[in-house]
């Protein structure tokens, strides 16, 4: 599965996550990244999470890092 | 590419049986080793890629703007998938039905899948309601009419007061916009358990939130699974 999704994807997907509360940056990079579960991290912030926090518990556990 | 789910194949120890002579043939030589298993596999792919030729033939009216190498395309995808996942679950075999028959809906099961994706691939995945008439049925005589509007009414508020956002998307997306669930999934880059699980959440919320109003929700946002 290639590692950047189509443009229209990402478009939609940063959408979701925008109209959820993420920070507009922090969505263009979240949706760009193939490897993020957008539903995960919407579940999280459903439940109360904050977006910042829920980025940090389900970033990819490859990156060393947090997205 | 993620593979879509394995079929059910109500394999399991209470439908086990003597195997035929035929389907014993064929896992014995894709046990095999050599030149007799690479025989077997190129046997197998073939017999998947007529399956997954047949389902693409059969959909085929539903995607008129598909070219007819983009559709060859497809039906060796889902052979391609279709014979790993046959591959990777040969001891899930258990004979309640022919070896070839079980290993057919294995490429059914891709072809659909991934025709559905190429279906919405490029569309907009609309999670918010485009027309809640989509539930109303033309059907039904004026008393039940109006019975019907007030459970849609019910029904549209509940959605919106007592589900969460996302479990609300999730709904309205698959339920009511008619989204596959594998589409769905593939722009979300999760699994399609994790969205079952989402809207059974959600299912069961608004049937509480219904029954306690005094109304049902038997024939409504349908049970069954895509």
């Amino acid at each position: 599965m290639s590692s950047r999704p189509d443009h229209d994807h990402v478009v939609w997907r940063r959408r979701c996550l925008i109209s959820a509360g993420f920070p507009t940056s922090t969505a263009r990079t979240l949706a760009a990244d193939r490897r993020v579960d957008i539903h995960a991290l919407l579940e999280l912030t459903d439940r109360g999470c904050p977006p910042a926090l829920a980025v940090r518990i389900l970033a990819p556990l490859n990156d060393g890092r947090p997205v | 590419m993620e593979s879509a789910a394995a079929p059910i194949t109500h394999a399991g120890p209470a439908t086990a049986r003597p195997l035929d002579d035929e389907s014993r043939d064929w896992l014995r030589s894709l046990r095999a080793t050599g030149g007799e298993r690479e025989a077997a596999i190129a046997r197998l792919h073939a017999l998947l890629l007529r399956a997954a030729r047949f389902e693409v033939a059969r959909r085929r009216p539903t995607l008129p703007h598909l070219r007819g190498n983009e559709l060859d395309e497809i039906a060796l995808e889902a052979a391609d998938d279709a014979l790993m996942s046959v591959l990777a679950r040969l001891d899930d075999f258990r004979g309640a039905s022919r070896f070839t028959t079980w290993v057919y809906k294995f490429a059914l099961l891709e072809a659909a899948v991934k025709l559905r994706r190429r279906a919405w691939q490029g569309r907009e995945v609309p999670l918010e309601p485009e027309s809640w008439s989509l539930f109303a049925s033309a059907t039904l005589e004026p008393d039940e009419q109006a019975e019907q509007s007030e459970l849609l009414a019910v029904l549209q508020a509940a959605i919106g007061e007592v589900l969460t956002a996302h479990q609300r998307r999730v709904l309205v997306g698959l339920a009511l916009n008619g989204v596959p669930i594998d589409v769905l999934a593939e722009r979300l880059n999760t699994s399609r358990g994790a969205l079952y699980k989402t809207l059974h959440d959600a299912r069961r919320k608004l049937r509480a939130h219904l029954e306690h109003s005094g109304l049902a929700l038997e024939t409504w946002l349908g049970e069954e699974e895509r």
